[in-house]
C-alpha cells in the first residue's frame, strides 16, 4: 500500500491544471474570461438583421422562422462570448443560417409535394429534424473556435 | 382545452430552457474568477470524518482506501470510516487490511440483519462513529484528488455554509458509449449547472458523494432519511430549509466509475428519478412557505425538485400535439418550435446541449463535442425511466407500500486501469 504505485493524475494544489485520465489534456479554470462584449454586440446586430430579413421575406413558415430566429440569438449569445476570432464566429453564424434555411425549405417542399399525410408526419418530426443541424453546427462551431484559440 | 394544456406544457419547458440559458451565461461571465469565496490567507482545518459506504465493492474499495492514505490533509485531523454494508465478497477483508496498515482508517462491519438497507442507512450507521466537526462522504468507486479535503472543508469557514459539494468527473469515460454520454452529462451538470447555481446564490445540490456537512447540523436535521431513495436531494433541501446553504467547489475534483451499460443506466436513473419525485412530494410545500429562502431560490428549488417530471410532461405534450397537428391549430407552431431547444433540458443532470457544449469548451474537451447530438438518445431513454418511476411511486402511495428496494449500482473496477501504473 505504498504511495508510489499509483498516480497518473496530476493533482498538485498549486496549479489547477489536471491531466485528463481519458484522451485529452484538460485545462480547467482558465484565467481567461469568456465574455467578449464587442463580439456579442456585433453578433446581435448581425442576427437581428438576419432575423428581420427572414421575417420580411416570408421565405419560411412561422414555425420554421421562429426556430431560426431563436437559434440565431441562442447561437450569438452562447458562442460569441467565447475566445476565438470574430470572423470565424460570423462565418459560422451565416453558415448555420444558410443551412437552416435550406434544410427547412427542402423539408417543407418535400412535405407539400407528397401530400397531407407526409405533411403531418413532417410537422411531428420537425423538432427532431431541426435538432440534427442545430446541434451539429453548434458542435462544429465550438471545434472551430477551439482551433482558433489554440492557434492564437 | 387541449391547446391550453399544450401551451402550459410549453411554458414549463420554456421555464427550464430559460433557467439553463441563464446558468450557461452566468458561467461564461464568471469563468476565471475562481471557485472559492474564502480569502486565500484563511487556514481552516477542522477535524473531519470521511464516510465510505461499501456493499460488494471488492473491485474498487482498495483504490479509494489507498487514496485515503495519501490525502494531504493533516493526519491527526481526520478519520476514515468504511461502512461494510453486509458485503458478500471480500470488501470487508480488504478494508480491514487497510485499517491494519493505516491508523486513520476504521471499518464498521454490518451484518445481514443490519445492512443492505440502502446508502442512507449505511451512512447513518457511519455517522454514529464519526468524531469530526465535518462529515464528508465518498462512494467506494470514487477516486479523489489528494488535496480534496482542504478544498472542501475551507468553505465551512463561512458560518452560513452547511454543506459542500465537489466536482465529479467520469474516470472510465472511454469504456463505452454509455460512459461517454454520462461523462457529457456530468460536464453539463457540474461544470455549468452546479457552478452557476452556486454563483447565483440558488440551490447548489449535494450530490450524495464528494461532499459533506457540518456534523452538528447533520445531527440536528436527523441525519439521512432512510425512506427516501434520493437521500442526497432530501438532505440538500433540509439544509436550505434550515437556513444554511450548500457551496459548490468546482476545483475539488473527484473521479467516478460511471455506469457502463444501458441496463445499469436505467437502474441508476430510475432510483434517482423516483427518489427525486419522493423529495418533490416531501418538500414542495415547505419550499413555497419557507421564510429562509428568497424568491429566486424558491423558484429554482421548485424547478430542481420537479426536474424528473419534465420528461413525462414532454411525452404528454407530444401526445397532445397529435390532435392539434391534425386540426392545424394556430397555437401549435410557435409552441412546437420551443421543443428543439428545450429537448435536452430534461435529461439526468438537466443539461441541454448548449450547456454541455459550453462546459466541454471551458474544459477544453474538443472531441467530446461530437457526441453531444447523441444525448438525444439518453433523453428518449429517460422518458420511460421517469414515467415508470412516477407510475410506481403513485402505485406505492395508493397501495400504501413504504419504500422501494435499493438497487445498488455494480462497479466493474475497470476504472483502475486508468489510474494504476
Amino acid at each position: 500500500m505504498s504511495c508510489s504505485r499509483v498516480i497518473l493524475l496530476e493533482d498538485k494544489p498549486e496549479c489547477q491544471r489536471t491531466r485528463s485520465l481519458v484522451t485529452e489534456t484538460v485545462t480547467r479554470c482558465s484565467s481567461a474570461g469568456y465574455w467578449k462584449f464587442s463580439h456579442v454586440f456585433f453578433g446581435l446586430v448581425v442576427s437581428t438583421i438576419l432575423s428581420c430579413a427572414l421575417l420580411v421575406s416570408n421565405y419560411l413558415s412561422t414555425e420554421n422562422s421562429a426556430v431560426l430566429i431563436a437559434f440565431n440569438f441562442l447561437f450569438v449569445s452562447l458562442t460569441f462570448p467565447l475566445n476565438g476570432s470574430l470572423t470565424r464566429k460570423v462565418f459560422m453564424l451565416l453558415a448555420c443560417e444558410t443551412v437552416g434555411l435550406l434544410w427547412n425549405k427542402m423539408l417543407s417542399m418535400f412535405a407539400s409535394y407528397y401530400g397531407k399525410t407526409v405533411n403531418v408526419l413532417c410537422s411531428f418530426l420537425n423538432p427532431f429534424v431541426n435538432l440534427i443541424w442545430i446541434v451539429t453546427f453548434y458542435s462544429i462551431t465550438l471545434t472551430i473556435l477551439e482551433g482558433s484559440v489554440r492557434k492564437g | 382545452m387541449l391547446e391550453i394544456i399544450f401551451l402550459v406544457l410549453v411554458g414549463i419547458m420554456l421555464a427550464y430552457l430559460v433557467r439553463h440559458y441563464v446558468f450557461t451565461l452566468t458561467v461564461l461571465k464568471n469563468t476565471g474568477k475562481g471557485y472559492t469565496n474564502c480569502p486565500h490567507t484563511v487556514t481552516f482545518e477542522p477535524s473531519v470524518s470521511i464516510l465510505i459506504p461499501a456493499c460488494n465493492e471488492e473491485r474498487v474499495i482498495g483504490r479509494i482506501l489507498k487514496r485515503m492514505s495519501e490525502l494531504s490533509y493533516p493526519i491527526n485531523k481526520f478519520q476514515v470510516i468504511v461502512i461494510d454494508d453486509a458485503s458478500a465478497d471480500a470488501t470487508g477483508a480488504i478494508a480491514d487490511q487497510f485499517a491494519r496498515s493505516c491508523s486513520r482508517i476504521e471499518v464498521l462491519h454490518r451484518n445481514q440483519s443490519e445492512g443492505r438497507r440502502g446508502k442512507a442507512s449505511a451512512l447513518n450507521a457511519g455517522l454514529k462513529e464519526a468524531k469530526g466537526e465535518v462529515v464528508l462522504c465518498f462512494d467506494a468507486d470514487y477516486y479523489p484528488n489528494r488535496d480534496i479535503v482542504q478544498k472542501l472543508v475551507k468553505e465551512f469557514a463561512d458560518p452560513e455554509v452547511g454543506a459542500v459539494q465537489g466536482r465529479v468527473i467520469v474516470l472510465n469515460e472511454p469504456k463505452s458509449l454509455v460512459t461517454r454520454l454520462v461523462a457529457l452529462e456530468r460536464i453539463g451538470g457540474y461544470r455549468v449547472d452546479q457552478e452557476a447555481r452556486d454563483k447565483l446564490g440558488l440551490i447548489a445540490q449535494f450530490g450524495g458523494t464528494v461532499g459533506g456537512f457540518r456534523r452538528d447540523l447533520l445531527e440536528s436535521l436527523g441525519a439521512w432519511d432512510e425512506s427516501i431513495l434520493a437521500e442526497d436531494t432530501d438532505i440538500t433541501y433540509r439544509v436550505y430549509l434550515a437556513g444554511y446553504r450548500v457551496r459548490y467547489v468546482g476545483d475539488a475534483e473527484c473521479y467516478e466509475e460511471a455506469v457502463e451499460t444501458w441496463r445499469a443506466y436505467w437502474r441508476q436513473r430510475y432510483r434517482w428519478s423516483r427518489g427525486h419525485m419522493q423529495c418533490a412530494f416531501k418538500h414542495s410545500w415547505n419550499v413555497i412557505t419557507s421564510r429562509k429562502l428568497g424568491l429566486k431560490s424558491k423558484i429554482d428549488a421548485i424547478l430542481l425538485l420537479h426536474v424528473y417530471y419534465v420528461p413525462i410532461l414532454v411525452l404528454l405534450s407530444w401526445i397532445i400535439s397529435v390532435p392539434l397537428v391534425l386540426n392545424s391549430s394556430p397555437w401549435l407552431s410557435l409552441g412546437w418550435s420551443v421543443i428543439p431547444f428545450s429537448i435536452y433540458s430534461f435529461v439526468g443532470n438537466s443539461a441541454p446541449f448548449f450547456e454541455v457544449g459550453t462546459g466541454a469548451f471551458l474544459d477544453g474537451r474538443t472531441r467530446a463535442y461530437w457526441l453531444i447530438s447523441l444525448l438525444m438518445f439518453t433523453f428518449l431513454y429517460n422518458i420511460p425511466i421517469c414515467t415508470k418511476a412516477f407510475v410506481d411511486l403513485m402505485l406505492s402511495k395508493i397501495l400504501g407500500r413504504k419504500t422501494a428496494s435499493w438497487h445498488k449500482t455494480a462497479h466493474s473496477g475497470d476504472g483502475n486501469s486508468y489510474i494504476m501504473s
